[in-house]
């Protein structure tokens, strides 16, 4: 499904128009990065929670040259699903 | 830093962001999760251009033992959920580190001195991370105020060709900077050492604030005698291992500062951005390598590799076809106030990008 379909039928299913479904949707991702770059935590019950975190610099061997590289320190935004979607994905298994 | 957002907030941080009632935005994020879940449990994932990908991934059979019996059980095939967050969220997320680049070690430092150069900031990092953000010593590290700081790091970062300040111009400026040219894709980093940091945190709640001011006034304090010693003593004859190694202590230094800011007061992330400009009338030189192109230096120099046409421009008497530059080409850089472009305005990147397009339509 892409953003399109999502928009749409969200729309649909909200009774707003699909410019309003995009404004909130592209919020919802500022929001998300904002919260993320100070490694607050996000959750949305029922879904799952945004969380992100803190890589620290580390060492590591550059595979063709076989040079070592520092690499530096970054956020990165991960995603874990609740224990209701989890269910839900495996539900024919 | 590190709260919990709760979905009532989050509603509520939504409205205030679109600018929509806060009972839409509530409807909003509940539709959402409610159809990506369908979605995803129809067997579909879910591609949100500019946010991300909700995809479903098998995880293989595989043995497991139970913690608390001790017996060993098989976990069954199933499916996992991932999100992959896309660039520019992934982008923004890191805002806060997007300044830093990988750097290539020299292979005469061992392994050891390394260590003992990160564990020791590791240390010092955990320690004023946990301080209080009145503390007035982060003010220091927004923006320009770095340089008062490091300003050696800040030379060598963004200036390639002569070198005003008297500190960096001591070294051997070829071998000083190569390190800064290799790249590494920002995707590869997925697993990092993160257990040590948490661990670390704890401990280092136990200091207490007064402790935590004092030693980072005496960082300051010696990194500014360490600094000044080096300068004038080993002038000239400063071995490469020297040099390196302080690179090394340095870019700990610099993150750790930038990070604090950010755990701190979380709204300083626009403030690394600005890190790049400099005042107009210095010209700064830069060259082209079979490494770094016009785009590396953007992103370098003014934070953004779109904004690569700028520099393009100012050259435009000695360079041809954007992509077929003479690696060796020296190029000026020019000041982006010059162009009245911020690095930080999204209007003029997008301008950046027209313009961009402009130069390559002129060969075709």
């Amino acid at each position: 499904m892409d953003k399109r379909t999502l928009t749409d039928i969200l729309s649909k299913r909200l009774n707003i128009d699909k410019e309003q479904t995009g404004i909130l949707l592209d919020s919802f991702r500022d929001v998300l990065s904002d919260c993320g770059r100070k490694l607050d935590t996000v959750s949305l019950p029922g879904f799952g929670t945004f969380e992100s975190k803190k890589r620290m610099e580390r060492i590591a061997l550059h595979p063709a040259t076989g040079k070592r590289l520092l690499i530096p320190p970054k956020i990165v935004l991960s995603f874990k699903a609740s224990a209701i979607l989890k269910q839900k994905v495996n539900k024919e298994l | 830093m590190n709260a919990k957002i709760t979905f009532q907030e989050l509603s509520v941080m939504l409205a205030e962001s679109s600018g929509l009632p806060r009972k839409m935005s509530e409807d909003f994020l509940r539709e959402f999760t409610v159809l990506v879940t369908e979605t995803l449990s129809a067997g579909e994932s879910v591609k949100i251009k500019g946010f991300g990908t909700f995809k479903l991934v098998e995880i293989e059979e595989r043995k497991s033992v139970n913690v608390a019996t001790g017996r060993e059980m098989t976990i069954p095939v199933h499916l996992r959920v991932t999100f992959v967050p896309s660039k520019e969220l992934a982008m923004s997320v890191n805002s806060p580190f997007s300044a830093f680049e990988t750097v290539e070690i020299d292979d005469e430092i061992s392994d050891s001195e390394i260590e003992s150069v990160s564990s020791e900031e590791m240390i010092r990092n955990n320690e004023e991370s946990n301080s209080d953000e009145k503390e007035s010593g982060y003010r220091e590290t927004d923006g320009y105020s770095i340089q008062d700081k490091t300003p050696d790091l800040e030379d060598r970062s963004e200036q390639k060709g002569p070198e005003p300040d008297h500190v960096a111009s001591d070294y051997d400026s070829s071998e000083y900077h190569p390190t800064f040219e290799s790249y590494l894709d920002d995707e590869d980093d997925v697993d990092g050492p993160d257990d040590m940091e948490n661990v670390s945190n704890k401990d280092g709640k136990r200091f207490g604030q007064g402790f935590v001011i004092g030693s980072l006034f005496t960082l300051v304090i010696v990194g500014i005698i360490y600094f000044v010693m080096f300068g004038d003593l080993e002038k000239g004859s400063i071995k490469q291992e020297r040099v390196t190694k302080r690179e090394v202590t340095k870019t700990d230094t610099i993150s750790k500062e930038i990070s604090d800011t950010v755990l701190n007061e979380g709204k300083t992330a626009e403030g690394t951005l600005t890190v790049d400009t400099r005042p107009s009338d210095e010209v700064i030189y830069d060259t082209i390598s079979t490494t770094r192109f016009l785009t590396t230096m953007a992103k370098q120099h003014y934070g953004n590799y779109h904004l690569w046409p700028y520099i393009y421009e100012e050259n435009k008497a000695i360079l041809g076809h954007p992509d077929r530059i003479r690696p060796g080409t020296k190029v000026v850089i020019p000041s982006l106030s010059k162009y009245g472009v911020d690095a930080g305005n999204k209007d003029d990147i997008e301008k950046a990008k027209r313009l961009g397009a402009e130069i390559y339509a002129r060969y075709n």
